[in-house]
């Protein structure tokens, strides 16, 4: 008796294995038209006006679309729902011609009045489903005076000035069109069953585990390849690789620096990185301290190894950037600029005829982490190191992401020397028109908060705002970059190169400088043969 | 017996009161405005002050605490500034998940302790009893974070048995079956460390179960072994280690926050984690409630179970 027990122990100890390593793994049910994404963190909202954060827009980029986008692979400004638009010479007037025959998910038809519903749902307080918001960007299109709907696929915008980073707005998720149908509907609960018009429709989202998209059929557009989208939130970095290596995604966004660096040489992987409109600089504190001189200004620059800083701190996941307009905005980009070069022997020497003590001590305030922040306390010790060389000894101050910006955005006087910071963008006007605009110290609301001011820069801000004819405005932004570049209110580091890794059989996939995933074209090779699964 | 348990519900209330003093004074100290942490770096001055006007953040703090105070009092546990929905549902949703996996690993923890426990007893200083000590010993010293990546590593990654993370598969329904299967690996992670206690102690309970005079009689009444521990020494080593098990149940439940974590378990341990990360008071104040009144119950129903065990302690 005891003998037969112990040999059914043996045996099940034996089949164990066997029969678990007969449960399927992950991925291995799914059809070829299914692709899994590994997202950051649970989506907040899916209604476009009122979502604020990147891991939103990358599922809301594929249910809904806008009256313009930007052009794959660029941040240029292409039809969407607008076929055509014209702007008026004095830039008050943008006339929009919309596509014909397009239906919302719900089957409610696109036209003029649906583009009205949308932008006074969250311009006009008075609007009757103004308080399905809150609409956090809606200040984007707070230059539209009226919205004049000409006949059913035709509308005017009418500005209060002239505002050209409008058509760059109208692309950026905000401009997204919701089914006014879907909202009247839904109401505030608008944002858990969305309804657009993009390639994808909306299945359902189960809390904390995925959201479900599917192929719109009735799409106006080509039918894109997969039939399905999950998307699903994986909040810790380990297991966002672990997953991916399981096979439980397809694709992931946002790996760490070291974790990316282990799959990039691998071939059942495929790494897509892009720069992207985005800025990581450090403001100086122009109105008290050394910094108030801008031979100290410019050591600083001198002293701080940007390649170094990308190189060993980033590992690659930044690029070195130049000038306050980030380079992935490639109509605006001056090719000319160069950035700093790091040379400690022609900083010390501004040192010197600055005439600052040996041993000169600054504060650098730093978060701990933060949006776009990029590894901000050793990019912080980096600093350090190299101010250290020039005889400047920096004291770091680290403060939890949501004090530090209370912190920085209330000004730097009284406060620190130097302080990290870093931007996302949609237009080049962006950044220098909210941070480095003489109107726009933390006094009066804005966020120049090193208080900056130049009435040069400030007069070219104001031109680049009003011009809408694209060539002159690049020109327009390359003058203000070498203005500020001779004035050096900051120290411009790098502007981030986001990665998204995918197992190898992902096709057609583009990461896009804006970082949004578009899927429309995205399809799954084959699987691999059992064999060649074995082998891996 | 009644009376004891009614007066021990009855403790509830200041234990509770306390607790959630002490995560709000926390919560009030720890840096971070929840406006700024909703409306993000775009937030201007003048929507800021609206909605901390609207959450209440403008008040003095003692006057918030005893305005929360009147709400749970009254049924209400508030609503989550995040997920802009009441507390009380998004608690009720998690609450099941983390009582699976707490209970699972608890159970496998305590059947895991007591037998090696006891068979390393049976086998004092001899080969199985020095190999299961080693093993005990190793199980109390691996931190659960480091074993739970391992784990996934090496059963989830390379060998693929079970699923790296979640409660459900990302495609298709899933059914009671596919929990299971991904309940497997964070149980396991939760429940290696309380099994190590819980074997550790039960050894020597056992050992001193096996020398008390009642054993001996037995032996001498004729008693098989088997017998002997089915009847007698297993019931008394688990009256004895009811209370260890009572005490590992708090640090299983504690643990759950960082193993539901790392394996996207979408329990209330997670939601806590959540939910400080994004300076959302009431839901993290709903959630340490519960949490604490969960522990509270488990101490007594540990000791209502050793008196229904073990007669002689008078309650």
């Amino acid at each position: 008796m005891p003998i037969r027990r112990r040999q059914a122990i043996l045996i099940a100890v034996c089949v164990l294995p066997i029969w678990l390593a007969g449960c399927q793994k992950p991925g291995s049910d799914w059809p070829d038209d299914v692709l899994v994404v590994g997202q950051v963190a649970e989506p907040r909202s899916l209604d476009p006006h009122v979502a604020t954060s990147l891991n939103d827009f990358r599922i809301l980029v594929n249910l809904y679309e806008g009256l313009v986008r930007f052009r794959d692979g660029s941040l240029d400004i292409a039809p969407s729902l607008a076929e055509r638009w014209t702007v008026s010479d004095d830039g008050l007037t943008y006339r929009f011609e919309l596509k014909r025959g397009v239906r919302f998910h719900d089957g409610s038809a696109f036209d003029a009045e649906a583009v009205r519903f949308n932008l006074e749902r969250m311009l006009d307080p008075a609007h009757p489903y103004h308080d399905t918001g809150p609409f956090p960007l809606a200040f984007f299109f707070e230059p539209i005076r009226e919205i004049e709907v000409i006949d059913s696929h035709r509308i005017a915008l009418h500005l209060k000035e002239p505002f050209a980073p409008l058509l760059a707005n109208l692309a950026y998720p905000t401009g997204l069109m919701v089914s006014p149908e879907a909202v009247r509907a839904r109401g505030a609960g608008f944002g858990r069953h969305p309804a657009g018009t993009g390639p994808f429709r909306f299945v359902g989202w189960d809390p904390r585990r995925r959201v479900v998209l599917e192929r719109n059929d009735d799409y106006h557009g080509p039918q894109p390849p997969l039939r399905t989208l999950v998307f699903r939130p994986l909040n810790d970095p380990m297991t966002r690789i672990a997953e991916l290596m399981a096979g439980g995604v397809d694709l992931v966004a946002g790996l760490a620096p070291d974790q990316v660096a282990l799959l990039r040489n691998d071939p059942d992987y495929h790494v897509y990185e892009e720069v992207g409109p985005h800025l990581w600089f450090l403001i100086l504190n122009v109105r008290d301290g050394p910094f108030s001189d801008r031979r100290v200004r410019l050591a600083v620059n001198y002293a701080i190894d940007r390649q170094g800083l990308v190189e060993r701190v980033l590992q690659g996941t930044a690029a070195v950037a130049a000038g306050p307009v980030p380079a992935a905005f490639g109509w605006a980009n001056d090719d000319d600029l160069q950035p700093f070069a790091h040379d400690p022997a022609r900083a010390r020497s501004l040192i010197e005829e600055a005439g600052l003590d040996e041993d000169t001590k600054i504060t650098l305030l730093a978060p701990q982490e933060g949006s776009g922040m990029l590894a901000p306390v050793q990019m912080a010790t980096a600093i350090q190191a190299d101010l250290a060389e020039i005889g400047i000894r920096a004291r770091i101050e680290t403060y939890e992401w949501n004090s530090y910006l209370a912190r920085v955005n209330a000004g730097l006087e009284g406060r620190g020397d130097m302080a990290e910071m870093a931007w996302m963008t949609n237009d080049p006007d962006t950044l220098p028109y909210l941070a480095l605009r003489s109107g726009a110290t933390p006094e009066q609301g804005g966020f120049n908060s090193g208080y900056y001011g130049d009435p040069e820069v400030d007069r070219l801000i104001e031109a680049g705002r009003r011009e809408s004819d694209q060539a002159r405005r690049a020109e327009i932004y390359r003058q203000l970059e070498r203005r500020v570049r001779e004035d050096v209110p900051w120290v411009v580091v790098a502007s981030w190169r986001q990665n998204v890794v995918a197992q190898a059989r992902v096709n057609g996939f583009r990461l896009q400088p804006s970082f949004f995933l578009l899927f429309d074209q995205t399809h799954k090779a084959e699987k691999p043969s059992a064999r060649d699964e074995a082998g891996q | 017996m009644t009376r004891y348990v009614l007066q021990r519900v009855a403790l509830l209330v200041p234990v509770l009161l306390g607790m959630s003093l002490v995560v709000f004074v926390i919560m009030s100290l720890i840096p971070g405005d929840p406006a700024l942490a909703i409306l993000g770096p775009y937030a201007t001055e003048e929507n800021l002050a609206r909605l901390r006007a609207e959450l209440d953040l403008d008040k003095p703090a003692v006057q918030r605490y005893l305005l929360w105070l009147g709400d749970v009092l009254r049924g209400d546990l508030g609503r989550s500034i995040t997920l802009e929905r009441p507390v009380i549902d998004e608690v009720s949703e998690r609450l099941g998940p983390t009582l699976l996996l707490a209970g699972s690993a608890l159970t496998m923890a305590t059947l895991f302790g007591l037998s090696t426990g006891i068979a390393a007893a049976l086998h004092h200083q001899r080969w199985p009893d020095r190999a299961i000590t080693l093993t005990v010993l190793l199980g109390i010293s691996t931190p659960s974070f480091w074993l739970a990546l391992l784990l996934m590593l090496v059963f989830g990654v390379w060998l693929g048995w079970f699923p790296v993370s979640g409660m459900l598969p990302a495609y298709g329904a899933g059914g009671p079956l596919a929990v299971l299967h991904h309940l497997v690996l964070p149980a396991v992670s939760l429940a290696l460390v309380a099994g190590g206690v819980i074997g550790r102690l039960s050894r020597g309970a056992a050992l001193e179960v096996l020398s008390e005079p009642f054993v001996r009689v037995a032996r001498a009444r004729g008693l098989g072994p088997r017998q002997l521990i089915g009847r007698h020494v297993v019931k008394n080593v688990v009256a004895r280690m009811i209370p260890v098990i009572g005490l590992q149940a708090g640090f299983v439940i504690g643990g759950a926050v960082y193993i539901e974590t790392v394996f996207q378990w979408p329990g209330v341990g997670r939601m806590l984690v959540d939910a400080i990360a994004s300076r959302d008071l009431l839901l993290v104040q709903g959630g340490v409630l519960i949490i604490g009144a969960g522990y509270v119950l488990i101490n007594l129903l540990t000791d209502i179970l050793q008196q229904w065990l073990d007669p002689r302690i008078r309650l």
